[in-house]
C-alpha cells in the first residue's frame, strides 16, 4: 500500500495518459472512415456533373442518328443507364438511399441536410424531372414499331427533349456543380474537425506525457536525494567509527565500502574485492588460516548458530606485528563477525576489528600486578612465619647458587653439546634451590624455579643449541635474582625484634609444618594419600647453614618418597597395602655431633627395571651391559647422569635430578649417602653425616 | 517442551546442566556419560537436543556426534567442552553440531545458549 500511495499521481497520469492516446487513436480511426465516406460522396456529385453532360451528348447522338435513320440502340441504352443512374443518385441525394459507388458496387448516401446543398438538389429536381419523364417516354416510343405517324412523335419526342436538353444542361450541370462544391466544402469541415481533434489529443497526450515525467523525475530525484543522504550517513559513520568493518562476501571477497578505521589498524590501504584469506594469511601460521577459513564457512552455514560460534573465533587477540612509520610494531587485535542476511539467505558477513591492544597490555599489567601482590603477600607471610633465621641464610645459599649459574652462563661455549653440558650443570642448580625454597615454604620460588627447569629441559630437547637459545635462561635467572632482592629488602624491612626472637620451638614447628604442608601439596597433585610421620627435625643444636641443608635434604628426600616410592591409592590396595602410604623422616644424633637422617617409605621400591631400560635408552650402557648391571651400579648412574624412572616430569619429579640433589647436598655436609629397597615395599635412605 | 539428552562424563557437570537448564522450555529425558551410551540412548529416548561433552571415554564427542547425526539427522547438538583446541570445537561443528561453548559456563551461558538451540533464527 506505501508503495502504491507513493506513486498514485504517477499512476493516476499514466491511465490518463494512455486513455488520450487510445481516444485519439480511436478517433482517428473513426474520422479516416468518416473522410472516406465524404471523399466517395464528392466523387459521386462529380460524377452527377458528368451524367449531366453525357445525358445532353448522348440526347442528342440519339436525335441525329434518327433524324438520319442511323442506328441508335447503343446511344439510346447510354441515355437509358445515365438517365437512370443520374435520377438514382439524385433521389439519393435528397432523401438518402442506395446508389452505384464510383469504385464497385453500392454505396449509402446520407440525405443531404445543409440548406444550400437542399436547394440545388431541389433545384435540379425541377429541371431534371421533365427531362426524365421525356427520356422515359423516348424509350418507350423507339421501342415500338416503326410506322409513319410513330417516326413523326418519335422525331417530335426527340426533337422537343433535345431542345430541352439545349436549353437547361448548362443549368443542371451549375447546380451538380454547386452539389459537389457543396459536398467538397463539407468534406474538408470533417477533415479540418478531424485534424483539430487530432491536435488537441496529441497536445494532451503531449502534456500528459510531460506531467508523468515530470512526476517520476521529481520521485527518481527524492530516492537519490534519499539515497544520496544514506550514502553520506554511512561515509561518515565509515570516517569516524574507531573499528575496522567491512563485509567479506560468500566468495570471501571484502567488500567495497570499509571505515577508514581499518587503515590505521592495519598500516595498509585494503583493496575492495580482495580475498579475506590473502589479506590475513601474512598474519597467521598456516594452521590459524586454515582454522580461519573454516570458521567463515561456519558462519555462512544458516544452520549453526551464529551466537553459539563465538567461542570459535580463531581471530579472538589476535597478535600481529605492523610497520609504522619504519617502526615495527606489536599490536592485538579483536575480530568480531556478523551475518548479514536478506529474506533469510545470509550474503555476507560484516566483519569488524578492534585493536586491543591497550586493552590487553592493561589486562596483563593487571595479572602481573596481581601476581606481584600474590607474591609479595606470599612473602610476607613466609617472612613473618619463616624461620628469622633460616631465611637469611637461604637468601645466601640462593644468591650463591645463582651467582654459579651465572658464572655457568658466562662460560665460554662453542659446540651444540658444550652448551647442553652447561644446561645440565644449570639444571642441577636450579633444581637444588628448588628443593630448598620448597621446604622453606616459598612456593613462588619453587615454581619460579620449575619454571626455569622446563626451559632448560627445553633446551636439552632441541636438536642442536647455541648461545642465543640461553637468553632465555638468562631472563629465568635474572627473575629468581630480583625476587631475592625483593624479598631481602622485605625482610630486611620487616626484620622486627618478634621475628629475631622466635622461639627455638616454633622454628621447629614451623619446619615441621613446611613439611607436612610440601608433603600433602605433592600428594594432592598426584592423587595420592600418604601419612607423614616427622621426628628429630625439632630443636637442632646446628649451625644455621648445615640446618638449611638439613632441611633441604629432607624436603628432597620427602619429594622423591612421594613422587616415586608411595603408590596411587589403586595400585596400593591392589597390592594388599593400606590405601594411604607412609614416610617417616626423622633426625638422630648419634654422637656428640654425630648425625643420621632417615627417610623411609613403604611404597614401590626401586624399580631397577625401568632405570636399567632408562640407561641403555640414554645411550649409558649397551644392549649386553644392561641386563648385568647390579643395583648399586645402577644407583651411582641414576646419580651421575640424573636418570628418572618417571616417564616426564612434573612440579615434583622426573626430571631425574633429585637423588643427585641429594648426592651433593650429603657431599655439602661432608656426609654419606645410603639406600636400602626392596621392589614393592619400601625404601630407605639414610645419610649420615 | 523440548527432550534434552546431556552427555558428558562428568557426574557434576551433567548434573550441573540438568539443574541449570531451564525447566520450562526442557525436559531431561536422559544423561549419558560417553559416547557409547549416548548413541544407545539416543535410540531409546528420541530427544531433541543434546549438549555433548568431546573428551570422554570409550568413543569420544566428535565420532559420537557423527553417529548420532547418521541416525537423526534433525537432533540439535550443542557441544559444550573445555577443550582450549579451536579446531577440535570447529570439527565437532563441521561433523554436525549447531553450537559450542566453553567450560567453565555458568547458568546464564547456559541458558542462553540452549534457548539459542531452539530459537529459529
Amino acid at each position: 500500500m506505501n508503495f502504491l500511495g507513493r506513486y498514485t499521481s504517477i499512476i493516476i497520469t499514466t491511465i490518463i495518459f494512455l486513455a488520450l492516446v487510445i481516444g485519439v487513436l480511436g478517433t482517428n480511426f473513426y474520422l479516416s472512415f468518416q473522410t472516406e465516406a465524404n471523399a466517395e460522396v464528392v466523387n459521386i456529385a462529380g460524377r452527377q456533373r458528368m451524367l449531366s453532360q453525357r445525358i445532353a451528348k448522348s440526347l442528342s447522338n440519339v436525335n441525329s442518328r434518327y433524324q438520319n435513320s442511323r442506328k441508335y440502340t447503343q446511344q439510346l441504352t447510354e441515355l437509358e443507364n445515365a438517365a437512370h443512374l443520374f435520377n438514382t443518385t439524385l433521389l439519393a441525394f435528397k432523401n438518402g438511399g442506395v446508389t452505384q459507388s464510383t469504385k464497385s458496387g453500392l454505396t449509402r448516401l446520407p440525405p443531404v441536410s445543409e440548406s444550400a446543398g437542399i436547394a440545388a438538389i431541389e433545384d435540379a429536381l425541377v429541371l431534371w424531372q421533365p427531362l426524365n419523364a421525356s427520356i422515359g417516354e423516348i424509350s418507350l416510343s423507339l421501342q415500338e414499331t416503326n410506322t409513319a405517324q410513330n417516326d413523326e412523335l418519335n422525331s417530335q419526342l426527340l426533337s422537343t427533349a433535345h431542345a430541352y436538353a439545349d436549353q437547361n444542361i448548362n443549368a443542371l450541370l451549375g447546380l451538380m456543380n454547386d452539389l459537389t462544391n457543396h459536398s467538397e466544402s463539407i468534406a474538408n469541415d470533417a477533415a479540418d474537425r478531424s485534424r483539430l481533434i487530432q491536435t488537441v489529443g496529441i497536445l494532451a497526450s503531449l502534456i500528459c506525457f510531460t506531467v508523468i515525467m515530470y512526476l517520476i523525475l521529481g520521485q527518481l530525484r527524492v530516492a537519490d536525494l534519499a539515497r544520496q543522504r544514506a550514502r553520506q550517513e554511512t561515509d561518515q559513520i565509515f570516517e569516524t567509527v574507531s573499528q575496522g568493518l567491512f563485509l567479506i562476501d560468500r566468495e570471501g571477497a571484502m567488500g567495497r565500502q570499509q571505515s577508514k578505521a581499518l587503515e590505521s589498524i592495519f598500516g595498509v590501504k585494503l583493496d575492495a574485492g580482495r580475498n579475506f584469506k590473502n589479506f590475513i594469511a601474512p598474519l597467521l601460521s598456516v594452521d590459524d588460516l586454515t582454522k580461519v577459513e573454516r570458521y567463515l564457512k561456519l558462519l555462512f552455514d544458516p544452520h549453526k548458530k551464529q551466537r553459539l560460534l563465538v567461542d570459535l573465533n580463531p581471530l579472538n587477540k589476535l597478535p600481529i606485528q605492523i610497520e609504522e612509520r619504519g617502526l615495527i610494531k606489536n599490536k592485538y587485535l579483536n575480530f568480531t563477525f556478523n551475518r548479514v542476511s536478506r529474506d533469510g539467505k545470509i550474503i555476507g558477513i560484516l566483519t569488524s576489528v578492534a585493536d586491543i591492544t591497550n586493552e590487553v597490555k592493561l589486562e596483563r599489567e593487571l595479572a602481573a600486578e596481581t601476581v606481584r601482590n600474590e607474591q609479595q603477600f606470599e612473602m610476607i607471610k613466609v617472612l613473618l612465619s619463616a624461620d628469622g633465621e633460616l631465611l637469611p641464610d637461604f637468601l645466601k645459599s640462593s644468591s650463591h647458587t645463582y651467582e654459579k649459574i651465572n658464572n655457568i652462563l658466562k662460560d665460554p661455549a662453542r659446540t651444540s653439546l658444550a652448551f647442553k653440558k652447561k644446561a645440565v650443570s644449570i639444571l642441577a642448580l636450579v633444581h637444588k634451590t628448588k628443593g630448598e625454597s620448597a621446604a622453606m615454604g616459598l612456593n613462588f620460588i619453587s615454581s619460579l624455579c620449575h619454571e626455569f627447569e622446563d626451559e632448560i629441559e627445553h633446551l636439552q630437547n632441541k636438536p642442536s643449541v647455541s648461545g642465543d637459545d640461553f637468553i632465555s635462561l638468562t631472563v629465568m635467572l635474572e627473575r629468581l635474582m630480583s625476587t631475592n632482592e625483593q624479598i631481602d629488602s622485605l625482610f630486611n624491612a620487616l626484620n622486627t625484634p618478634t621475628i629475631d626472637k622466635a622461639t627455638p620451638n616454633s622454628e621447629s614447628s614451623d619446619t615441621h609444618s613446611s613439611l607436612t604442608e610440601l608433603a600433602q601439596s605433592i600428594a594432592a597433585r598426584q592423587g595420592k594419600k600418604v601419612y607423614l610421620s616427622l621426628a628429630g627435625l625439632e630443636n637442632l643444636n646446628l649451625p644455621s647453614s648445615t640446618r638449611l641443608n638439613v632441611i633441604s635434604m629432607a624436603s628432597q628426600l620427602l619429594r622423591n618418597a612421594l613422587s616415586h616410592g608411595i603408590e596411587k591409592p589403586a595400585t596400593r590396595v591392589m597390592r594388599g597395602k593400606n590405601e594411604e602410604g607412609k614416610i617417616t623422616l626423622a633426625l638422630f644424633e648419634e654422637n656428640n655431633h654425630d648425625y643420621k637422617l632417615v627417610c623411609e617409605d613403604d611404597g614401590n621400591g626401586f624399580d631397577f627395571d625401568t632405570l636399567r631400560k632408562k640407561a641403555f635408552a640414554n645411550g649409558l650402557v649397551s644392549e649386553k651391559d644392561r641386563t648385568q648391571l647390579k643395583p648399586n651400579e645402577l644407583l651411582s648412574l641414576t646419580i651421575n647422569n640424573s636418570l628418572s624412572s618417571k616417564p616426564s616430569a612434573d612440579q615434583d619429579a622426573g626430571r631425574g635430578m633429585g637423588l643427585k640433589v641429594i648426592n651433593d647436598l650429603t657431599k655439602d655436609l661432608g656426609g654419606k649417602l645410603a639406600l636400602q629397597t626392596k621392589s614393592q615395599e619400601g625404601s630407605r635412605f639414610t645419610v649420615r653425616f | 517442551m523440548h527432550r534434552l539428552m546431556i552427555v558428558d562424563d562428568s557426574k557434576l557437570i551433567r548434573h550441573k546442566i540438568a539443574r541449570q537448564s531451564d525447566q520450562k522450555l526442557f525436559d531431561v529425558v536422559c544423561s549419558a556419560a560417553n559416547g557409547e551410551e549416548a548413541v544407545d540412548m539416543l535410540k531409546q529416548f528420541n530427544p531433541d537436543v543434546v549438549t555433548m561433552d568431546l573428551t570422554m571415554p570409550m568413543l569420544d564427542g566428535i565420532e559420537c556426534i557423527k553417529q548420532l547425526v547418521e541416525i537423526d539427522d534433525t537432533v540439535k547438538i550443542l557441544v559444550i567442552s573445555a577443550l582450549n583446541d579451536k579446531a577440535t570445537g570447529m570439527e565437532a561443528l563441521e561433523e554436525g553440531a549447531m553450537g559450542f561453548i566453553t567450560k567453565p559456563f555458568n547458568e546464564n551461558d547456559l541458558r542462553i545458549a540452549l534457548m539459542d538451540m531452539v530459537i529459529e533464527d
